[in-house]
């Protein structure tokens, strides 16, 4: 069955998927951001496709745009080499190749002709009021224990990573 | 979902949780409002207390009836409240530790941090504890997961913190990343994340072929990829280095609360889920658990044989003890495995055992190795002639790391080999392969004993034992051997207050 | 009787005593030691006494449950628990007052005495448990007293290896007495000695099931009494303080494994294979030993071979269905031999080596010693009217009886071994010439003699509870009220006293010859060997060293390759193969964070791989 969806489908994985493939082995920094950011993208694209425009706009708004900046800033203030290290021992790559390959077959066979039972359900209604009603109401301990995350994550980075001044120079 | 609504429920359960979250809350202003100069030690007493508070008031609720908060996102059973006894008691005993750690390699402009860091995973555990929705378990496991990457780190000045911190950052993404990709499936095949309604969409489903089959990948996934939590195989690797580089609270963290937490989520989500769910489309089917167990059986023999083997060839003691933890959670997987009467009891005695042995053993760890400055086992030769007390104490918490009777160790091996002899089919394999790798495991133990009361002394100079570590090494000294001679105490308070786990699914 | 459990205690408080203030009590420790473990022994005679005249006594409290399984733990008194406590806690305040002479000017003397409050302390407790976890709890407490007294001279590798080896060679023992264990919990649902008799009496354990656990259990023993295979550790032991070689791994520890077995006789007697199990590794363990002792040369590695052999024949003994028998000897062994150790202590104390082939001539300078190791070694050989003659009599009786031809053939030819290389011992010691470096040789101190006196007294008369002519009344006693243990006293046929009688005495007049008189060459194998025995009038001597002697000294040097290479080979190939096991996986463990990823992911896709396969959903 060729629908519309299923080509849409189709394009937009095989971009995610080139991007992380790229992600992984071009060499340059620079260059795997942009990588990066088509595999943000066309994720945000299968949002879509999935009826959930909130998480698709959210996805382009947080990871394609304020992380990727973020990591650009990074890269660009801090010394780098541009390259990336020597790839690791052959054996080791052929060792992953092979789980790849029974991981995927695996997964395939599960998916390929899934049947789940069909449930009615009404799509592109409230999206955003439904999730947000679902965090402020249902959810709200996972919500409010996510908050106490994000500020361990901002406490954490900090520590990491500030400069550290305390008589550095005694040490070296 | 109106105010009134919300109001309703018992959040009085939450006490411990909020108390928790208030004492990190009142560190990290107090931190930032301390003069810079002032001592932090002062904070690592307040958490103390906050942890004792909470303790006694999770004491309060113990006769509390199964309480569940907002669709099971919050819920109080049993199985929740016995847990969070241990995770309670073994993160006093490790912010006793961090009191009296020297605060070294950059660490003491963080001391304040270090602190309440304890408290938020420590929230992360509990709040992993008593979940009945997938989605607070997995917050509670990043909360505890993020809190530990920083306090893996913290020692910047240190080469080996910093290179562990990147490995456990690495390896922790990975295991999450196929934790959830494992759970989405589960969600993908019931349509929701409350474990309840899971397996009860699960047990009615009768499940085509393929879904089983879906299932089961799943299945496999959550296992391996919480197995990295219990640092078993093959999720295994990290622990090693991860256990050398971090400061030594830091380590016996890992391998008592975050263990601790692991083995509660690994329990909570395969019993009720996996649990239910026949094997085949039959309803009369063993459940998949039961299915699959020769799977877990397999990785617990694997870990069990990896780590005590390897720790063989360990000199450095914080890296022995890595993999002696190792083991241990291949001790535990074993009771797990088994799935018989006694498997949630065994789960949970060993757990406390293992607490009180390990944290004791890692305080003397922080002590001498802070002495010697290294972590070499030569550091421990001829430590009975320096500190006969001390290396007393350790030769207990070795023996019953050992599994000598008379120590709080036996009584968990026991519980855990009975258990594998009591279900049908027995597990032989299982246990035998528990009792030789035990014998294996007497070599390095006792080459630690060997060193300690065979090898004559490098210097002479006598240990100062701080109050906080005092405090530690009495409390599992004497956890262990009460509970090596009068198992019951335990036992009893187990049975007493949690009537066998039975309301585990209500 | 009611209070017995007292007894353990009292080392128990000496051990915690001397541990906190031992160092400030110096070496009048030893006064503490003595004094508690003295209480024990006076406390232990009155046990035994009210045993003779009172039923078994038992009090037990549940001391876990979990679910619905209960676990007991309290005392038990019956005979054989009665009198091991007298053994146990009499050689034990001997050995602790002999230690105050020995040990004197030793810098860790509180630190001994302590141990050995440990360790006494875990034997007593072991001989009160009336269950098997009980037993297992305090087996292993003892395994670690072992541990610490054997390292005690630490300084010495020697010392340190023997006391890593011993342990876990005994520890692999355990696992088969665990496993055993914990299969006839199961079986039973007990682990009360009581009720595992009465369901294996009831017919309710399947029969291949009794001889499995019986065997397992039997392996338990094997490592704890040093049979064969698993025996190598009891002669490294020997680098402990001789003291401790007395009481540890001669009377009492060693000795355990036997009580064990006798302690769960009924259930070894519901198994043929299982009994005749027993037996063979007796004889064998018996025969093994003794062949190795003939050519050694330090004294207490001597007297730890021959303990082997002896304690082989108890298990020969028990194996054959004599279980009196085998605990008469395990009581008259338990005198004999903590005297010979605690003699040869003196000696070492003396002349300050171990070395045989460096002492001669000591029988005039150590008057005391002297007559008293002769005792210890007629004892052993069994000559009439010593209590070793009367015990040894009824153990190969017992295999006669037992219908095991070859294996009492092998305790005989063991007992001339056994008769032969300790006379050999007796007479390079104390008769030949005295060595010129050895001028300052003195008598120990009194407080060394009179424990030695003491247990000469009873190497001598203990054998006189059960005679063929004075009456059996130890055996009667032992067995009364409990049908499975068999009868008090076997009739054998008299030809076997006879047999034991001329076996040991040829055995020592063999002995004579060549070490003694020095009529026959003391190097019997070399080239000279025959050209001197043609000097030689003695046809019968020569027909002896021609034959037999050459023969079992080549036997005995064959049986010690086999010790060497065979036994301790398996040991060590087990070892390089977990080493090599560690190594590989530590290779593995590269330090790269890529690694440790690929595995765990590799790991993954194997388990699902083999799921997808074999699960037979596909």
């Amino acid at each position: 069955m060729m629908s519309g969806e299923f080509i849409a489908f189709m394009g937009i994985a095989l971009v995610a998927v080139i991007g992380g493939v790229l992600l992984l082995n071009l060499s340059n920094v620079m260059h795997m951001m942009v990588a990066l950011v088509f595999t943000f993208v066309s994720i945000a694209g299968i949002y879509v496709l999935l009826s959930a425009e909130f998480v698709a706009a959210v996805q382009i708004l947080i990871y394609a745009g304020a992380i990727t900046i973020i990591m650009l800033f990074g890269i660009m203030l801090t010394r780098h080499e541009d390259t990336s290290e020597a790839p690791g021992s052959s054996w080791r790559k052929f060792a992953v190749f092979l789980g790849v390959l029974g991981f995927a077959a695996v997964l395939y066979f599960g998916i390929y002709n899934l049947d789940l039972p069909q449930m009615e359900n009404t799509l592109h209604e409230k999206n955003t009021m439904q999730i947000g009603e679902a965090l402020y109401s249902k959810f709200v301990i996972p919500f409010e224990l996510t908050s106490v995350l994000l500020l361990v994550a901002l406490i954490g980075s900090i520590m990491l990573a500030k400069k550290d001044d305390e008589k550095e120079g005694d040490k070296e | 979902m109106e105010l009134e609504q919300l109001l309703d429920f018992k959040w009085s359960i939450m006490t411990p949780e909020f108390i928790i979250l208030g004492v990190a809350t009142l560190l990290s202003i107090l931190d930032l409002f301390m003069p810079k100069s002032m001592d932090r030690k002062i904070l690592g007493w307040i958490g103390v207390a906050g942890i004792a508070a909470a303790t006694v008031s999770l004491a309060g609720f113990i006769d509390e009836p199964v309480t569940s908060i907002l669709f099971d996102t919050f819920r109080l059973d049993s199985f929740a409240k016995a847990f969070k006894f241990i995770l309670l008691i073994g993160s006093l005993f490790v912010l006793l530790l961090a009191i009296s750690f020297e605060k070294k390699d950059g660490l003491a402009e963080f001391a304040g941090e270090f602190y309440y860091l304890f408290l938020t995973a420590l929230l992360g555990a509990m709040f992993m504890a008593s979940s009945g929705d997938l989605i607070t378990l997995f917050i509670g496991l990043e909360l505890l997961t993020i809190s530990s990457w920083v306090l893996v780190g913290v020692t910047k000045r240190n080469k080996k913190s910093n290179e562990s911190a990147m490995k456990y950052v690495i390896n922790g993404g990975i295991s999450t990343a196929i934790t959830l990709f494992g759970l989405s499936y589960i969600y993908g095949l019931t349509g929701t994340t409350n474990i309840k309604d899971m397996s009860g969409t699960l047990m009615t489903m009768g499940g085509s072929q393929n879904q089983l089959y879906l299932l089961a990948i799943a299945f496999f996934m959550t296992l391996v990829g919480l197995s990295f939590k219990l640092a078993t195989a093959p999720f295994h690797m990290w622990a090693p280095d991860v256990y050398e580089g971090a400061p030594t609270p830091v380590t016996a963290f890992l391998s008592i609360v975050s263990k601790t937490a692991g083995f509660v989520i690994i329990v909570r989500i395969f019993v009720s889920i996996f649990g239910s769910v026949p094997a085949t489309g039959a309803q009369d089917a063993l459940p998949m658990l039961l299915h699959l167990q020769d799977y877990i059986g397999f990785l617990a023999g694997a870990t069990m044989i990896i780590g005590n083997v390897i720790a063989l060839r360990q000199r450095n003691i914080k890296r022995m003890f890595a993999y002696s933890s190792i083991a241990h959670a291949g001790y535990i997987l074993v009771a797990f495995t088994s799935m018989s009467y006694f498997t949630f009891d065994a789960i949970w005695f060993y757990l406390l055992a293992y607490l009180f042995m390990n944290v004791g053993a890692f305080a003397i760890i922080q002590l001498v190795g802070a002495k010697a400055g290294s972590d070499d086992i030569s550091a421990y030769a001829g430590l009975y002639r320096r500190a006969p007390i001390l290396a007393v104490t350790f030769a207990v918490l070795i023996l019953s790391l050992a599994g000598i009777p008379g120590t709080a160790g036996f009584i968990g091996k026991l519980n855990i080999f009975m258990g594998a002899f009591a279900t049908e089919p027995a597990h032989y394999v299982l246990a035998s392969i528990l009792i030789a790798t035990s014998v294996v495991s007497y070599f390095y133990y006792f080459g630690i004993m060997t060193q300690m009361f065979f090898r004559p002394a490098a210097d002479d100079s006598k240990f100062n034992i701080p109050v906080a570590l005092l405090v530690v090494l009495i409390g599992s000294v004497v956890g262990t051997i009460a509970l090596g001679i009068l198992p019951n105490i335990a036992f009893d308070f187990l049975h007493d207050n949690f009537m066998q786990f039975k309301d585990f699914l209500q | 009787m009611e209070n017995a459990w007292i007894i353990p205690l009292f080392p128990l408080l000496s051990f915690l005593f001397l541990l906190l203030f031992g160092k400030r009590f110096k070496e009048s420790s030893a006064y503490v030691g003595m004094l508690l473990t003295f209480a024990s022994l006076v406390y232990s005679l009155l046990v035994l006494f009210e045993r003779f005249s009172s039923p078994t006594y038992k009090q037990e409290g549940v001391w876990l449950t979990i679910g619905d399984v209960q676990l007991t733990a309290g005392f038990e008194v019956n005979q054989l628990n009665a009198l091991m406590l007298v053994i146990v806690s009499l050689v034990s305040f001997l050995v602790h007052t002999y230690s105050k002479g020995y040990m004197h000017g030793e810098e860790r003397f509180p630190v001994f005495y302590a141990y050995l409050g440990l360790f006494t302390f875990a034997m007593l407790g072991l001989v009160l448990s009336p269950n098997l976890l009980q037993t297992y709890f305090f087996w292993e407490l003892v395994g670690v007293g072992s541990f610490l007294l054997i390292g005690f001279y630490f300084y010495k590798d020697e010392a340190k290896a023997a006391a890593k080896k011993a342990f876990i060679m005994t520890r692999i023992g355990d696992v088969g007495l665990l496993i055993g264990m914990i299969l006839l919990f199961w079986q039973v649902g007990s682990f009360e000695y009581d009720a595992i008799f009465a369901a294996v009496a009831a017919g309710e354990v399947a029969q291949g099931m009794i001889t499995l656990t019986a065997i397992l259990i039997f392996i338990g023993a094997v490592g704890k009494s040093g049979q064969f295979p698993l025996h190598t550790w009891l002669p490294d032991a020997m680098e402990g303080p001789t003291p401790v070689s007395a009481l540890i791994h001669a009377a009492t520890m060693v000795a355990a494994g036997v009580y064990l077995v006798a302690a769960l006789f009924p259930l070894f007697t519901a198994s043929d294979v299982a009994l005749t199990t027993i037996a063979v590794i007796g004889a064998i363990t018996a025969i093994f030993a003794a062949s190795i002792g003939l050519v050694q040369t330090d004294i207490k590695r001597v007297l730890a071979y021959s303990t082997v052999s002896q304690l082989g024949y108890m298990m020969l003994a028990l194996g054959s269905a004599g279980y009196v028998a085998g605990v008469f000897h395990l009581m008259t062994h338990a005198f004999f031999k903590a005297l010979l150790f605690l003699a040869a202590g003196s000696v070492i104390h003396a002349v300050h080596t171990q070395n045989i082939e460096e002492m001669g001539g000591l029988w005039k300078k150590l008057r005391v010693t002297g007559p008293l190791f002769l005792i210890g070694t007629l004892a052993i050989s069994g000559v009439p009217l010593f209590s070793g003659f009367f015990s040894k009599d009824e153990i190969l009786i017992a295999a006669w009886e037992g219908g095991h031809p070859i294996l009492f053939l092998l305790a005989v030819i063991a007992a001339f071994f056994t008769a032969f290389y300790m006379f050999r011992l007796f007479f390079m010691v104390f008769t030949g010439k005295s060595r010129s470096e050895m001028k300052n040789v003195h008598e120990s101190p009194s407080l060394m003699t009179l424990p030695m006196i003491v247990l000469a007294v009873l190497a001598v008369v203990s054998g006189y509870v059960n005679t063929p002519w004075f009456g059996t009344f130890l055996g009667d006693w032992l067995v009364e009220g409990n049908e499975a243990l068999g009868h008090g006293h076997v009739e054998g046929p008299a030809w076997i006293m006879i047999v034991a009688t001329v076996v040991s005495l040829a055995g020592i007049y063999l002995s004579w010859l060549i070490y003694g008189k020095k009529s026959l060459s003391r190097n019997w194998l070399g080239a000279q060997t025959l050209y001197k025995v043609l000097y030689n009038k003695y046809y019968i001597d020569e027909f002896y060293s021609m034959t037999i002697v050459k023969v079992t000294k080549g036997f005995s040097h064959f049986l010690r390759y086999i010790d060497t290479y065979l036994v301790e080979g398996i040991v060590l190939g087990v070892t390089a193969f977990v080493q090599t096991l560690g190594r590989l996986g530590a290779k593995l463990q590269t330090g790269q964070v890529q690694t440790y990823s690929a595995v765990a992911f590799i790991g993954l896709a194997i388990l699902m791989v083999i799921f997808a396969l074999t699960g037979g959903y596909l």
